[in-house]
């Protein structure tokens, strides 16, 4: 019986893979091409015929093993997880962040106007409102990836989540870390602003 | 709307829809899709292995060292839930494929 492994190895050459993943590789190729050799032994030919029969399942060895090498250490190895959750949720994000720095630079006196809030007030309510549209860009973004539904809403709900992060870690630092008693004497503050948020 | 991809696809589906069921090693994956085609889809060893690597790698299977009755040791591979998600919107693919060919070329079924 022929030793496959060897006759693999010898004409592969060295894979760009470490020493165990192509041992594994060789002895997989190994077993299939055993496969080939018994049936073809069990339809009658000799042992020559049956090695030549499986050897010739491929006329260029070592573009077998760079094409092996290449799938095994696929470039871009963004995972679908990647693609439809973490890329449009950071895209989002970052979109947001920015868009509310432009909005904290706006001048927002706007005088007699009928709303009397002041310019933070009025640049963080103009971010609020206009979120739902960063929303809909990061699920579109997740959607066009192949993300599911669920994915699409994680992605756009993204910087809502990451903030509301943040702040929890703010007020458990405060509260644990800093002592800072504000907590405790605006729980109002918890119950109108971080839960609804 | 067909991408671009979906010729690559040909091999990944066969492969997939042939795993859908049942786990197979890298001989039986070739002569499964052979004897299902009648002969018209023939895989061999440098076009199946590539191809599966690059879907383990994804993380559409899952390959694993099994030993047979026979004592003998095989790599089989087995369909993971990232794999199965990928087979209705490529057979839909496909089937899109098939409806736009026929009216666009006046392909007809064999």
């Amino acid at each position: 019986m022929p030793d496959w492994n060897r006759l693999i190895s010898e004409r592969m050459g060295l894979l760009a893979l470490s020493g165990e993943v192509r041992d594994e590789v060789v002895a997989e190729l190994a077993t299939h091409l055993e496969e080939l050799y018994q049936a073809s032994r069990a339809r009658g030919a000799n042992e020559s015929q049956a090695i030549e029969i499986a050897l010739s399942q491929t006329a260029d060895w070592q573009k077998l093993g760079r094409e092996i090498s290449d799938a095994k250490n696929e470039p871009g190895g963004m995972n679908d997880r990647s693609k439809q959750f973490w890329l449009p949720g950071l895209v989002t994000l970052t979109a947001s962040m920015v868009w509310l720095m432009m909005l904290q630079r706006v001048n927002w006196n706007l005088g007699s106007s009928w709303f009397h809030g002041s310019p933070p007030l009025m640049a963080y309510l103009m971010w609020l409102i206009t979120q739902p549209v960063f929303g809909a860009a990061g699920a579109y973004l997740s959607r066009r990836n192949g993300g599911t539904l669920i994915a699409g809403l994680a992605a756009g709900i993204f910087p809502s989540i990451a903030l509301l992060g943040l702040l929890i870690f703010i007020t458990f630092t405060g509260v644990f870390v800093e002592r800072n008693p504000f907590v405790w004497k605006h729980p109002a503050f918890f119950a109108l602003v971080v839960f609804p948020g | 709307m067909i991408r671009t991809e979906l010729k690559r696809g040909t091999a990944e589906l066969a492969i997939l829809s042939v795993l859908e069921n049942v786990p197979l090693h890298g001989y039986e994956i070739a002569r499964q899709i052979e004897e299902q085609s009648k002969g018209a889809l023939q895989f061999t060893l440098a076009a199946l292995y590539p191809t599966l690597y690059r879907m383990e790698h994804r993380g559409w299977l899952k390959g694993a060292w099994e030993t047979a009755a026979n004592g003998r040791r095989r790599r089989c591979y087995r369909l993971m839930p990232r794999g199965r998600k990928m087979l209705q919107p490529m057979r839909e693919e496909w089937a899109n494929l098939f409806r736009v060919m026929r009216r666009v070329a006046k392909v007809s079924h064999a």
